[in-house]
């Protein structure tokens, strides 16, 4: 975001700076509005997958999404319990009783939006993700529902887990298929064996994440990390990917460092990549060839997060300097005029809005990665000692 | 004397046009200055690379050499004083050379055909690089003793872009590094090691001001001492970084702690 501005003798140009608590805590909230509109949209307790007046002509909502909203659960713990007009504890704890309430008798938890015909099947990778907000309702609650219903997630996705390939073969996005982003399938699989002491389900998430280290190419690519085999993978699968290995170092500690190094590795590639063409791709295939005309913001965001935490561990400044750049994007993208109506606050899934990525929709998550990543850049500028003018 | 060339960015850079006068006045024979033109494939590169709107500030300010709003741009003012106290004309590198009869020879690319051939017509002890692009290996395999280039920081700790800033924000002090160029990206053997005069500086345009100037001085005197036989260079030792242009927000920070005459990291993280 640019604007003129006379100051002084002249006109200058003032650029939005992220050096600013002002600006992030502007976005944040903006952002936030964006999500609560998301929940009221849905009247069971979910957040709204989407929205879209293209697809949803008449609310521009699209069902609630169960996968989602079990990672936002995290972002809402996170913040304090009202952020200017939203109560995020409150819509949180709703959000969880849903997510518990729709759990299936095996414990998993159904893919797809509600309503659509993937949501009648469980679905790994979904369960894995609303895991993480199950564990946060317990963190930050003390919510031993939530608790037993993540154990419950868990030991499914360790009986559904093949010990003969060290993988999951069934319950896929795409039948058959089984994506190097399930690593953020094992993290909160660890998540919950921290909490509770499980040592099987760490033996069943550790063996997955060791399986999928093996796909890494020698150029820091990795086989099978998009949505499909064929298809370049959209820098937001690729963080996943990442993702799912820096969490589970992080749980694991230095004994798994293996895993940090693999995600930093892959994180500096893209970084480099990143500064030499002067902006990220939307997606690269396994020989890193972009499909640089558009940005999938999600990805941006998540991509930011994880040069953020590598900033910190690495002590290396030029992880930061990469996610200023690469946050920029959402920055100038998130609709932040009255003209956006209910989708004001939002991250549209790409940039330019015609993508490939989530075209003309703007998805919860880009919000909720969106805020995650305003949020670790203020905890490692702060853990960093980098500060601008008061 | 050396028979040498010279490379500059655009036609109207002053740092170009320094170094240009002194090798002149200090008796070298320049047979051209290689003159890296605008393409449409360039533009598109700095506008990625530094946004539309810094892109363009830059271009007006150096390509068409306007100043802003009466004030002189900080980056390149410490060169205008140096050339006015050397006695220097401060006009642009290609303004000069027409007016010291030195071909202007502008190219696309340093592997442009016509420019290899030309200057394999004849003996060339070096190329002095003062800006253009990248610089691959037929041009590289011309100079007898190669391309002298100045690099704004210490090697092989700051490698790429924005090196003096990068240095500064590492609490390293900041030095002009003169070295062969390479394959690599600042990975050439080094000649030698200028600190830069003026420092600790106010601003990051001042800053890379300085910068510029101790690696004008650094050039002229550093193709002396080579084509004089009286320094050798000398392979990096220890293991580098690459560094890429610095994000707006860390121009910032930098910019905060030159003011208040503080740069280390570690003094930061505990006030």
């Amino acid at each position: 975001m640019a604007r003129w501005l006379v100051k002084g003798e002249g006109v200058e140009l003032v650029t939005e700076s992220l050096l600013s608590g002002e600006v992030r805590q502007r976005r944040i909230e903006l952002a936030l509005t964006f999500l609560e509109r998301s929940f009221r949209a849905c009247p069971d307790g979910g957040s709204s997958a989407y929205h879209s007046r293209l697809r949803h002509p008449v609310s521009g909502w699209a069902p609630s999404y169960p996968e989602t909203t079990g990672y936002i659960v995290p972002t809402l713990y996170r913040l304090p319990t009202e952020v200017g007009v939203v109560r995020t504890h409150e819509i949180a704890d709703r959000a969880v009783d849903w997510l518990c309430a729709i759990q299936r008798p095996d414990g998993s938890f159904p893919g797809g939006v509600t309503g659509s015909p993937a949501y009648s099947e469980p679905s790994v990778f979904n369960t894995g993700q609303i895991i993480q907000g199950l564990v946060a309702a317990h963190h930050a609650r003390g919510n031993e529902a939530a608790l037993e219903a993540a154990k419950r997630a868990a030991d499914w996705l360790s009986q559904v887990f093949s010990t003969e390939t060290r993988s999951w073969l069934l319950y896929a996005y795409k039948d058959g298929f089984s994506p190097t982003y399930y690593t953020r399938v094992a993290w909160p699989m660890l998540q919950v064996s921290a909490v509770t002491g499980d040592d099987s389900i760490q033996e069943t998430a550790i063996s997955a994440l060791d399986e999928l280290a093996l796909r890494v190419n020698s150029n820091h690519t990795f086989r099978d990390w998009g949505f499909t085999a064929s298809t370049p993978a959209f820098t937001h699968t690729i963080s996943y990917t990442l993702e799912g290995f820096l969490g589970a170092y992080r749980l694991l500690g230095d004994s798994h460092v293996r895993y940090r190094d693999l995600a930093q590795k892959t994180a500096y590639e893209l970084l480099w990549r990143m500064e030499l063409a002067g902006g990220i791709g939307g997606a690269y295939d396994e020989n890193w060839r972009p499909a640089g005309w558009f940005q999938c913001l999600t990805g941006n965001c998540q991509l930011a997060s994880v040069w953020l935490g590598l900033a910190i561990e690495l002590d290396d400044l030029r992880y930061l300097n990469a996610a200023f750049k690469v946050l920029h994007p959402a920055l100038k993208s998130q609709r932040s005029s009255w003209m956006a109506g209910s989708a004001r606050g939002s991250i549209p899934g790409s940039r330019p809005r015609f993508g490939r990525y989530l075209t003309m929709r703007s998805p919860n998550w880009a919000a909720k990665f969106f805020v995650d990543a305003l949020l670790d850049l203020e905890e490692t500028l702060s853990s960093l000692g980098v500060k601008g003018r008061a | 004397m050396g028979d040498l060339y010279l490379t500059a960015g655009y036609g109207n850079s002053k740092h170009a046009s320094a170094v240009l006068q002194l090798l002149i006045q200090q008796g070298h024979t320049v047979h051209g200055v290689i003159l890296y033109k605008m393409s449409a494939k360039r533009v598109i590169a700095y506008v990625k690379r530094l946004g539309r709107f810094r892109a363009a500030s830059r271009y007006a300010s150096r390509g068409l050499g306007l100043g802003r709003a009466g004030r002189q741009d900080p980056e390149v003012e410490p060169v205008l004083k140096f050339m006015e106290k050397c006695g220097l004309s401060s006009e642009g590198v290609s303004a000069v050379a027409s007016t010291l009869g030195v071909p202007v020879l502008p190219v696309r690319s340093f592997s442009d055909e016509q420019l290899l051939a030309k200057m394999r017509s004849h003996p060339v002890d070096a190329v002095v690089y003062c800006g253009g692009g990248i610089v691959r290996g037929d041009l590289i395999g011309i100079p007898r003793i190669g391309i002298l280039n100045a690099h704004a920081g210490p090697l092989p700790e700051f490698r790429g872009m924005n090196a003096s800033e990068w240095s500064v924000i590492h609490g390293v002090e900041p030095v002009v590094t003169t070295m062969i160029i390479d394959e690599g990206i600042d990975t050439g053997d080094i000649v030698a090691v200028h600190a830069i005069e003026g420092i600790p500086a106010r601003s990051v345009g001042e800053l890379r001001g300085l910068a510029t100037v101790a690696s004008i001085k650094a050039l002229v005197a550093d193709i002396d001492r080579l084509l004089g036989g009286t320094v050798k260079p000398r392979e990096q030792m220890g293991k580098g970084d690459q560094y890429f242009t610095m994000a707006n927000e860390l121009v910032e920070v930098l910019n905060t702690r030159l003011e208040r005459g503080s740069t280390l990291m570690s003094q930061d993280k505990h006030v």
